[in-house]
This record gives C-alpha cells, structure tokens and sequence, in this order.
C-alpha cells in the first residue's frame, strides 16, 4: 500500500506520507539543498531543481486561521461521507503551524464549538473506509 | 507598437441549454461574432477554441469536435485551457498568435456544456480543479475554497454577510437588463441570507449557477481591424500571472496575489490607472471573488471591498460599474466561455451597443478572469 491510502492516486515519489501518517506523524519534506520546506510534501524541489529532499516531522500544534462546513458535496461524498455512513454536513478547516506553514483537515466535531481562532491539533486518523487522513482536534 | 483589435463579437443565450449540444452552442455564437463584423468562417486564419473540462464535455479533446462543426478546415486550430480562465488565456492566445504575425484574423471560441451532469456530479468534476492530490481527499469544493477565503477575509477585515449578499442583489439586478443571462429576476439580501446552504458561510445566492453557453469573439491586426469595421475595439493591457496550485501555500487567503501582479502589468501597459477604467468585467463565481476583485484590481484599499459595494460605487452608475452584465453570479459560468462572455460585454459597451445597461461614455473597459481560485489570472484592458 502506499499514497493511495490517503488519496485518489496510486504512484507518487512521496508515498511515505501516508505510512507515516498511520505512525501518528504529520511530514514535510526540506530540500538538503536550498532548505525550503514543503508541505504538502514534494520529491523535487521547485527552486533550485534538484531532488535530494528529507522528511521532517511537523510540530502538530497550530490555530484555526479559517473553517467552512460543506453542505452540497462532490458525488464521492453526496451519500456518505469518509466519516459516516449517512451524509451530514462536513467541517473542513485549515491551521497555521507554528513554522508558518498551512495543513488542512477535517474538523469532525460540533460545528457551534468551530472559531477561527482555536488552538488545534494536526491528529493524523484511520477512516472508516480504510483511508489514513488527518483530523484538527482541540488541543 | 502596432495593435490588435477587436472587430466582432457574438454569444448565445446562457442557462440550462438542453436544446443544443456543445459543438451547437459555440456555432451558435461564432455566427452571432461573424455577423457582427461581417465576415464569414472562410476569412477566418485560425481558432483558438476555450473549453476548460473535458470530463463536463464527455470527451477528450472537446475543442476538435468544436473546430470540425464549425467549418475552419482547412485552417488550424488550437485548444487553450485555463480552469475558470479558459476564456482570457484562449484571448490572450489569440493576440500573441497575430502579434507573432504568422495569423491575421483569429476566431475565438468559449463553451461549456455543463447541466447534462447532476448538480454532485459537476460539484466534483469542478472540485477537483483543486489541487485533487492533497486537498480532494478532505472532500473539498469550489464554493468551499472560496468559503475559507470568505471567511478569512470576514474574520481579518469584518466584511459583513450583508455585504457578500450586496454583491448578488446588485449583479441579478442588472441581469435582468442582459436577454442573455441565465437569470434575470430580482432578489433581495434576504433571499441570499435565506437561501440553501451551501458551504458555510455561502448560500446558494453567494454562488454562480451551473450554466451552458458559448460566446465568440474576432480579432485581427491594426491593418485588417480597421478594414473590417469603423469601431475596432483594441485590447491594449494584457496581464497574467500565477499563484500555487495548493492553496495551503498561498501568501493569504484574504486576497489573490496573482490578480495583484497580472493588473499591475495590464495597467502598465495600457499606461492607464484603475481610477481610468470606466466599466469592468470581474471574475464573481462567488460574492466574495467580486469584493476580493475590488481590492486585488486597486478599485479600493485592502479590506475595504464590501464597503464599496455597500456604498454603491459599483452600481452601473456609481464610480465604477461591474458586471453590469449580472456577472458570472447571475448571467452564468459556464466555464470556457466566461472569460471570452467577459469581452463581449466589454466591446458593446465600448462600442455603445449595449441597449439597456449602457455605461454612457465608457472608454476604457477591463476584464479580470479567474481560475483554480486564483492560480491563473488573467487581466486585460481594452479602449475605444
């Protein structure tokens, strides 16, 4: 198994992420080169074209900076979502890390508890459907 | 610098089109655009075919199917494509193919088909013009990207609800001058505050419809342009740029940077500020886009894009009109022909053609055009 447990693709260069995910771990990759910092995590670097990168781990703490909650959803998830197996409305957010660098998740508690804001937790989570994806939890 | 002009234009009535398949639609507006100037298909050196989605299509390479029924052979053809931008960069496209000197007359054409796929389905296939990889899996969508950005920017700068819900009322308003736009009735801010939810805090009315249409347009070189017509129309500020694909590593999600450096470069070029423009075509797929457009294009400062609205300075007859045409919210989007629809009203204006929603005395006209939520951006600016 690889990337495909957490997305719609099969093959990637930066197929850990999942792996690492089931471990509890949010990763990044650096460029030993430049030293820019990629999340979401690529193989090749963008900027000085070369592809020696490194896995890091991110501090997982971070604060809302802005959430929706998605009534009208793509057909994938019109019937059930990842999260269960009738539809209800979802939350997804997105946190800023300390490093500055934005992760996005799902916010899978009482939407009137939901503020931009709110210090959260980057928690890496097994689905009910087998996939690995990442929750944002109260800290 | 020699120019290119605009020498016709032509578009089809948008809305749900179940009388006409894709390749019908774009004819339907390249005869309206030939009518226009007066010319016919066989004076035609090449097409640039906008058509943004080959799933909405039920085809791959869409534009071939166009270009065949719409009788260019033997002349070549192109295919552009640029998310929601399609129409600007087929545009864009075109100027440079004539500018290059290897074309003079170049037809472009914009289409989508987009209502013979249900409403989840045509949620997904936009949806994954996202960045499908790291952000689909969370079950994102297009109004729920602009509903982050809406929300970041209500939170950084207390841009109300009632001023996204300005946006809606003013541009149905004006489509009911527009016989084209999908609809054309009024509604009032509580009819968009009322309205289905749909990704929190947008509701159906904060978005623009799932619509069918094409729209067409002829431009040719300063030579040919003024053979053809008294009033070519010359596109004399182009701009583009880019922003990531994620938008997890944008600068902010308040605004788009993108649209920021493509204006700058289009003012520049057209040696004109934005207090000049008299009438704008902006890129509302969602009330938030427009007051974000306000911002980005330099109509106002930062943050200040929902108190232009509320003060009415982007009425037809405020200081600077937009969408005066009922936008993308409410004349419709579909996809491909949006950019190239944006043109059409921008020429009629400026040739003061456009009966019951005229700017009187516009000049210089803009249009700014969005795609994947501001990764491709495209501004031009066209004068008299």
């Amino acid at each position: 198994m690889g990337i495909e447990e957490f997305t719609i693709y099969k093959d990637s260069k930066v197929d850990k992420f999942a792996e690492y995910l089931k471990d509890g771990k949010v990763m990044a990759t650096r460029c030993k080169n430049c030293k820019n910092v990629f999340y979401p995590p690529r193989a090749d670097c963008s900027s000085c074209y070369t592809s020696d990168v490194e896995w890091f781990e991110l501090d997982r703490k971070g604060k809302l900076i802005t959430f929706t909650v998605i009534h009208v959803a793509p057909k994938r998830y019109s019937t059930s979502t990842p999260l269960s197996s009738e539809f209800k409305p979802y939350a997804i957010g997105v946190v800023e890390l300390k490093s500055g660098h934005r992760a996005m998740g799902w916010l899978a508690f009482e939407p009137s508890k939901i503020e931009v804001g709110m210090a959260l937790l980057l928690s890496p989570k097994k689905l009910p459907d087998g996939k690995v994806t990442i929750f944002l939890e109260p800290v | 610098m020699s120019e290119v002009g605009v020498v016709g234009v032509g578009i089809t009535k948008f809305g749900v089109r179940s009388d006409a398949s894709l390749r019908e639609l774009a004819f339907e507006a390249v005869k309206d655009a030939l009518e226009h100037c007066n010319l016919t298909i066989k004076d035609v050196d090449a097409l640039v075919c906008g058509v943004w989605s080959d799933e909405a299509s039920k085809a791959a390479s869409p534009s071939l199917q166009i270009a065949d029924y719409l009788g260019i052979l033997p002349k070549p053809s192109y295919r552009v494509e640029a998310a929601c931008a399609t129409g600007s960069a087929a545009i864009r496209s075109a100027w440079a193919l004539i500018k290059s000197g290897i074309h003079d007359i170049v037809l472009v054409v914009g289409v989508e088909k987009m209502t013979e796929h249900i409403t989840s389905e045509m949620v997904e296939i936009i949806g994954k013009t996202g960045d499908v990889f790291w952000e689909y899996p969370f079950g994102i969508t297009f109004p729920g990207y602009y509903a982050l950005m809406a929300r970041a920017h209500m939170k950084e700068f207390g841009t109300t609800r009632e001023q996204l819900a300005m946006v809606a009322v003013k541009n149905h308003r004006n489509a009911i001058n527009n016989p084209i736009a999908h609809f054309r009735k009024e509604i009032s801010i509580d009819t968009v505050l009322t309205s289905k939810m749909i990704s929190d805090p947008l509701t159906l009315y904060d978005c623009s419809p799932i619509t069918d249409g094409a729209a067409a347009v002829v431009l040719a070189s300063a030579e040919k342009a003024k053979k053809i017509t008294d009033v070519p129309i010359w596109l004399c500020g182009l701009g583009a740029a880019s922003d990531h694909h994620s938008i997890l590593n944008r600068r902010r999600l308040t605004g788009i940077d993108a649209v920021i450096y493509a204006s700058r470069e289009a003012y520049r070029m057209a040696k004109i500020e934005p207090k000049d423009v008299d009438v704008a075509e902006v890129h509302d797929c969602f009330t938030i886009a427009e007051i974000i457009a306000y911002e980005d294009l330099g109509f106002c400062e930062e943050g200040r894009g929902g108190k232009l609205v509320e003060d009415g300075e982007t009425e037809i007859n405020g200081r600077i009109p937009v969408n005066v045409d009922g936008g993308l919210k409410a004349k419709g989007h579909p996809i491909g022909a949006t950019g190239v629809a944006q043109v059409v009203e921008i020429v009629k204006q400026l040739r003061g053609e456009a009966q019951g929603r005229q700017v009187s005395g516009a000049k210089i006209g803009l249009t700014h055009n969005v795609g994947a939520t501001g990764q491709s951006v495209y501004v031009h600016i066209y004068r008299r």
